[in-house]
């Protein structure tokens, strides 16, 4: 394939010197350290650490206001750590760092985010353009992630207000992967949608997330889409990190009664597992 | 898709900008130095007055331009103190009242002292009338109670007063002259001005306030009564120059001279009822008073000046609306008006959209910035004018300016609204996927806020084409010009020529912009 992509071992060249405390092995592609994050006098990230290997999907559960979407923001640099770092790819992230580090991350927020000025073409190739790639390598792209994400084509020129929820949530993800990041992050993608577009579209994001091997890292407040499809599951409260591993562990081994409870309020869910 | 170069934009920008500005100054240092600028203010006395000055020097032979319709007596004495005009015609009261109220003058000579040695200003002798507040009687009833002075009023306490509202309200008027002439009637009764003379006329009052130049006091044979405490300050009118003339025109010096003490109280009212009841063109006026006197040098100067006299159409204005509308005029003042309005806004644009942008991504200046143009916004118009008058001239230049300065908080309002109205949700992706600041700006946060910004600068373009009729006050022509000569003339006609176009023109720029929003502005 002709585009750039970022191989997840390639050092990149960096302008400055790290500290090397800083920076962790590069044995993870995202390494969140003890970050913590204020917003006025409140804290919305108290020391939050975790590790995202290439090729994993990680998905981050909680309630409303738990701080999840602000970890994503974080691991991509839109919001300044008041503590702690990100690294990814072994680069510190923040709102200081290189955009072109951003364009190695897809980034889809909840309600797809997609530009209304723009048609859909034009809102996921925006970056392409700007980085100057040819119109060959422009259009094989757009066929290649039209097909993955089995959006219609006719639909390429329409504005994202004549979208249905499912449809810009698909034009979102198309322009989160078009510069084929190594990590992708996505805010509550299947959020506002109805339940039949809703599983439909959990379907097809397993099936890209397993054809792509790349990192995703995920927020959700639903247990079962966590569970559909993710390895791996953080539950979050309160800018917190409460567990993380399995469901199973979570059943079995609760570290906190809010575990618990989380998993027992979505008791539909649970009882499908059970049975 | 275009992808802008977005720095090259704001680089063109500020070149273009400079170059606006230097535009101003270019057109500002114009024809001034070559011939002399007589101003005259927005009052009919003032505009034959320097009319009588333009054609002395002009059948003398030198060069004279006439700058008339200015507004106010602080645009001239600025205008004077700047050199954009070289000479007016003043009141002594207003230098000592209004314009030098600091030096607490007392008598002409003072004047002539102060402004020679403060300001380079020379003065001629006073025309020789005054014009005063004053107070009149019919000369019929006058002639029968014998009254001339004022102070004779009080042997009549049941004579009848019909006063002005604005000269009952002001200290130096009506209290003034019940306190010190000791005047107890009972009957006082305020009107409208223009009302007083009729009133008077019909014998429903007697005794009226005037000023002592009005043409009407010869319509309506009105018996002027003497001051004799003299409680009114004393206006005379008297010809206020720049000392630099005498050296760059020194031949006008004696010519000039000559006007001091020529016109009497009786030929400065006839002056003004030729002028705005018999409504001549004042210019006629001006060489009627001339052709009197043999002022002018022997020889040609004063040949010419009879055959500019006898080819002078007479210019009667009725009442008439449709015969005679000033075409050319028209026109030649909806281009100056369209310059006037098309300048500063384009200006404007280029100002107002950067600073909103700046507004919106610096949080901390954006409020002051938003406040600063919107105190601007809180400044009557007229005053903004007259503050532009100091650091432009008179003109186009400070009515640009001014206008410019009007426009800047719409658009700078709007371009704010419109960025930081934008989603966060759509911010952050447009950071989150990648684009540095100038290409989120370019691409989507100026696209998006394109909306809110054209409407800014409609706005800003509508109320350009209403305050730009001011401009005339200083000198900057365009439709105000019309309605100016109009309300000075009282001429309805003329204001409505000036009026409707303006009107018209508002419309279209609305219609223009509206049609502009949907032809280009859809997503």
């Amino acid at each position: 394939m002709g585009f750039k992509s970022l191989n997840s071992n390639q050092q990149p060249n960096l302008p400055f010197q790290l500290d090397s405390e800083k920076v962790k092995l590069k044995t993870s592609l995202v390494t969140v350290d003890n970050l913590s994050v204020n917003l006025g006098d409140r804290a919305i990230l108290k020391g939050i650490s975790l590790q995202v290997e290439s090729g994993e999907c990680v998905a981050i559960l909680g309630a409303s206001g738990c701080g999840k979407s602000t970890l994503l923001k974080s691991i991509i640099g839109l919001v300044e750590p008041d503590n702690g770092c990100v690294t990814v790819n072994g680069v510190v992230m923040g709102p200081n760092s290189s955009t072109s580090l951003r364009r190695k991350i897809g980034y889809s927020v909840q309600d797809g985010g997609l530009f209304p000025h723009l048609n859909v073409l034009e809102n996921v190739v925006l970056m392409a353009k700007i980085l100057k790639w040819t119109k060959v390598e422009i259009s094989n792209r757009v066929d290649e992630l039209i097909q993955l994400t089995r959006l219609q084509s006719e639909l390429l020129r329409r504005y994202p207000a004549q979208l249905s929820g499912g449809q810009r949530q698909r034009v979102s993800l198309i322009r989160a992967l078009f510069l084929d990041p190594s990590l992708i992050l996505l805010d509550e993608p299947l959020g506002a949608l109805d339940p039949i577009v809703r599983s439909e579209l959990q379907e097809d994001l397993k099936a890209i997330f397993r054809s792509l091997n790349k990192a995703v890292l995920f927020v959700t407040h639903d247990l079962s889409e966590a569970t559909f499809l993710s390895n791996r599951l953080v539950l979050m409260k309160d800018g917190e990190i409460l567990q993380v591993g399995q469901m199973i562990d979570f059943i079995r081994r609760p570290s906190d009664a809010f575990v618990s409870k989380f998993i027992y309020s979505q008791k539909n869910y649970f009882m499908e597992l059970i049975q | 898709m275009k992808i802008y170069g977005s720095k090259n934009i704001y680089i063109y920008n500020f070149i273009f900008i400079i170059s606006l500005i230097f535009c101003f100054f270019s057109l500002h240092s114009d024809a001034s130095n070559s011939s002399i600028v007589m101003g005259s203010k927005k009052i009919t006395e003032s505009v034959i007055l320097g009319d009588i000055g333009i054609k002395l020097l002009s059948a003398n032979g030198l060069p004279v331009i006439h700058r008339q319709e200015l507004g106010l007596s602080q645009i001239l004495w600025r205008s004077l103190l700047r050199g954009d005009i070289d000479i007016y015609p003043e009141y002594t009261g207003t230098l000592i009242k209004e314009l030098l109220p600091e030096y607490n003058l007392k008598n002409l000579s003072e004047i002539q002292i102060k402004l020679r040695q403060k300001f380079g200003v020379g003065t001629f002798d006073p025309f020789g009338f005054v014009n005063n507040f004053a107070l009149g009687i019919s000369e019929e009833l006058g002639e029968k109670l014998k009254i001339s002075k004022i102070s004779d009023l009080k042997k009549y306490p049941n004579i009848r007063f019909g006063l002005s509202h604005d000269f009952i309200d002001r200290n130096d008027g009506w209290p003034l002259v019940q306190r010190r002439y000791q005047l107890n009637h009972s009957s006082v009764i305020g009107m409208e001005h223009e009302l007083t003379y009729r009133a008077l006329n019909e014998k429903v009052i007697d005794v009226i306030d005037l000023y002592s130049t009005d043409a009407e006091i010869s319509l309506y044979k009105i018996r002027i009564l003497e001051d004799d405490l003299g409680i009114f300050p004393n206006y005379q009118g008297i010809y206020i120059y720049r000392l630099d003339l005498e050296r760059r025109f020194p031949r006008a010096i004696p010519i000039l001279m000559q006007l001091g003490g020529s016109i009497s109280q009786q030929e400065m009212v006839h002056l003004n009822r030729r002028a705005k009841v018999d409504r001549l063109d004042e210019k006629q006026v001006a060489l009627e008073f001339l052709s009197q006197y043999s002022m002018t040098p022997r020889g040609s100067g004063f040949d010419n000046l009879v055959k500019m006299t006898d080819s002078v159409p007479g210019n009667f204005t009725g009442w008439n609306f449709i015969g005679k509308l000033k075409t050319a005029e028209i026109w030649l003042r909806t281009q100056e008006h369209l310059y006037l309005v098309f300048i500063s806004l384009l200006s404007s644009i280029f100002v107002a959209i950067p600073l909103g942008v700046f507004a919106a991504k610096v949080p901390r200046l954006g409020p002051s910035i938003l406040g600063i143009a919107g105190i601007i916004q809180t400044i009557p118009s007229l005053a903004l004018l007259v503050f532009m008058v100091p650091i432009f001239g008179i003109g186009t230049v400070p009515s640009v300016a001014a206008l410019f300065l009007y426009s800047l908080l719409p658009i700078v309002r709007n371009t704010y609204t419109g960025i930081s109205s934008i989603p966060e949700s759509i911010s952050e992706s447009a950071s989150g996927i990648g684009l540095n600041f100038w290409q989120k700006l370019a691409m989507v946060e100026m696209p998006m806020a394109s909306k809110s910004i054209f409407s800014g600068v409609k706005t800003a373009a509508v109320i350009n084409v209403g305050t730009a009729t001011l401009g005339s006050m200083i000198g900057a022509g365009g439709l105000g010009q019309l309605i100016l000569v109009g309300v000075r003339k009282d001429d309805l006609s003329m204001i409505l020529q000036g009026a409707v176009p303006a009107a018209v023109l508002a419309i279209l720029v609305q219609a223009l912009f509206d049609w502009g929003e949907r032809r280009f502005l859809t997503y």
